[in-house]
């Protein structure tokens, strides 16, 4: 099972980000939704270990409103086995339990045995509903994790560290969270299956949302006031030049 | 009265990351009248105990087992949790390392409430024992202030956004935590691969160059290893470079890889997105090289050459040898 999460496409430009009025909420008119990123890793390392296991299965999963369902069509349009919607209106925020507990319903029920999601979604950045997710199945959890191999008593985790990586080895059930690597960079779907994936089924599993929400205060854009000089000169070799002037003044150089 | 617990996850030193939660926990015990305390564990927790009492923390809870030498999620959650349950904190305090991102959710689940994590700040009020943090959402183009009111909040600070702690000895009581059981660790470790940085880190570089998708290639990062080379920093990258297989994911700079604070961050062909600015807002000049104008870096930057990298770094270069 694969956690995706449809949010506002986060390389908006500061500039054309804007909050819903009297709301602590984005606007969303005009803005493009896609699958949060590491999402996007999360898939591709499911669909690779899948390739790697004669059997083995990739179901997606999302949490929202109907309108989230596109990007189940992305993840069978990359040949996701079998797509599945929990139904949520509202936006969780930062209240990432409420998610994960919808999400262990949807695991029980389809009756997983390696849950991977991305380490967070990128539009409030919360960081926390793999992590959770573990915990409410009460299955062994690894946080960014790169990549999964089958290995010989069980599977193969590659996963970062501060500088460096280490390899572990553990049994299913467990939670995957996962973090990018150049390895994991989501396969680009053939137009064809695009195009078949219009077509497929998208489940609906119903789950009770539990939990509590944290109380957020407010949300404010932050004003940056950055003048940026621009460093004058005809060719590189001046810019060059008055650059290191200006930080020799500055004395940083 | 209440206790504010910060938790420290070294073994041996204290690292600069608990010189900051212990920082962040004084200030907010301060505001509310509370209690500093630490939690310590490992398997000989007798050096950071000692190390905590003289950095503030005035009760200590150690969890001192031989399962425990090493961190893994699962036991040392078991420890903290048990820590949690002696004590009653009303705030459980984590940097955003690799660690405390993992620990402070689950940790937060087992008390029955939802962690924050990568905090800026904090604000809080000694008559009502409501804090309320500061959180960057949407990759930093808003920022949330959340409320926690009731005990415990869970929350992990980012790196560097928090003044470490100064010694100050106190008279510090040790109390040992046994934990019902500590679970094993659920995975077996079968190579751990540290990274060699030849020269200095990119966490405590004074100058770092960075590069983006805007360099078209691995081969180029070569003109940035060579400036950074010459002025004794580090290279850092963007997430594109980075997933790009360009460099390694250890030089990734930004909201999701490395926090920096450089005296120079040189960002060269990186457009300048919030996310990565987030791992380089605390340095003391932002240079941009960039061919777009336009570019979003501008907005960020002290200083802005308006050009392709290729014209500007080798002329850069040459200047800066004949300088030293
Ligand atoms: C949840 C989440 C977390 C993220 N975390 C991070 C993170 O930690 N770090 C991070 O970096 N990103 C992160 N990102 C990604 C981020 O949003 C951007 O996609 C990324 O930073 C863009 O990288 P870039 O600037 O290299 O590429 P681009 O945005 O493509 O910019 C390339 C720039 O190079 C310039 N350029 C092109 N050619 C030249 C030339 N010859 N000379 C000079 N300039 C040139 C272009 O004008 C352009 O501005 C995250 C995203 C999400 C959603």
């Amino acid at each position: 099972m694969v956690c995706l999460k449809q949010i506002l496409d986060p390389e908006l430009p500061p500039r054309d980000f804007r909050l819903e009025k009297g709301e602590m909420t984005p606007a969303t008119e005009g803005v493009p939704l896609v699958m949060s990123s590491f999402d996007q890793n999360a898939l591709e390392v499911g669909l690779q270990l899948r390739e790697k296991i004669a059997g083995a299965t990739v179901t997606a999963v999302t949490v929202g409103p109907e309108g989230a369902e596109d990007v189940l069509r992305k993840a069978l349009a990359v040949k996701a086995d079998r797509a599945v919607r929990v139904p949520l209106e509202q936006d969780c925020k930062l209240s990432g339990g409420i998610v994960a507990g919808l999400l262990a319903g949807a695991a029980r029920e389809l009756g997983a045995d390696l849950v991977i999601c991305g380490r967070q979604a990128g539009d409030w950045d919360g960081g926390q509903v793999g992590l959770i997710l573990s915990e409410e199945l009460g299955w062994p959890g690894a946080n960014l994790v790169t990549g999964i191999e089958p290995g010989s008593g069980g599977l193969v985790l590659k996963r970062e560290l501060e500088e460096g990586y280490e390899v572990l080895e553990g049994n299913v059930p467990l939670v995957a969270v996962v973090t990018n690597h150049e390895t994991n960079v989501l396969r680009i779907a053939k137009v064809k299956d695009t195009m078949a994936a219009m077509r497929k089924k998208v489940e609906q599993i119903n789950v009770e949302p539990q939990g509590g929400r944290l109380e957020l205060a407010s949300l404010e854009i932050p004003v940056k006031e950055v003048n940026c000089e621009i460093i004058p000169g005809e060719d590189g070799g001046e810019k060059a030049d008055n650059l290191i002037k200006r930080l020799l003044e500055l004395k940083v150089m | 009265m209440s206790l504010v617990l910060t938790c420290l996850l070294d073994q041996g030193n204290l690292s600069r990351d608990s010189l900051e939660v212990l920082g962040a926990g004084k200030s907010i015990a301060a505001e509310l009248d509370a209690v500093l305390a630490a939690a310590v564990i490992g398997a000989e927790t007798g050096a950071v105990c000692a190390a905590a009492g003289e950095y503030g923390a005035s009760k200590i809870y150690s969890v001192q087992d031989a399962a425990l030498e090493q961190y893994y999620c699962e036991g040392y959650l078991a420890a903290l949790e048990a820590v949690c349950r002696e004590c009653e904190p009303a705030v459980v305090l984590f940097v955003t390392n690799a660690q405390g991102r993992e620990m402070a959710p689950r940790l937060a689940k087992r008390l029955g409430k939802t962690a924050l994590v990568d905090c800026l700040s904090f604000n809080a009020d000694k008559e009502t024992g409501r804090i309320v943090f500061t959180k960057p959402v949407f990759g930093g183009k808003a920022m949330a202030q959340v409320a926690m009111s009731d005990a415990p909040a869970v929350v992990a600070m980012r790196r560097r956004s928090i003044e470490p702690a100064q010694p100050e000895q106190v008279a510090a009581e040790t109390i040992q935590v046994k934990p019902s059981a500590i679970p094993p660790n659920p995975f077996k470790l079968i190579e751990r691969v540290e990274e060699q940085t030849a020269g200095v880190r990119l966490e405590d570089a004074r100058v770092v160059v960075s590069g983006g998708q805007g360099l078209g290639g691995p081969e180029n990062f070569a003109l940035l290893e060579e400036l950074a080379g010459l002025l004794g920093g580090a290279v850092g990258a963007s997430r594109v470079a980075v997933d790009s297989g360009w460099v390694s994911s250890s030089k990734q700079v930004g909201q999701t890889g490395k926090i920096v604070a450089p005296d120079i961050y040189l960002a060269v062909g990186i457009s300048g997105a919030c996310q990565h600015l987030a791992g380089c807002s605390g340095s003391k000049v932002i240079v941009a090289i960039n061919t777009d104008p336009e570019a979003p870096i501008f907005g960020a930057a002290r200083l802005g050459v308006v050009g392709d990298y290729k014209e500007v770094l080798p002329p850069l270069i040459e200047k800066v040898k004949e300088m030293a």
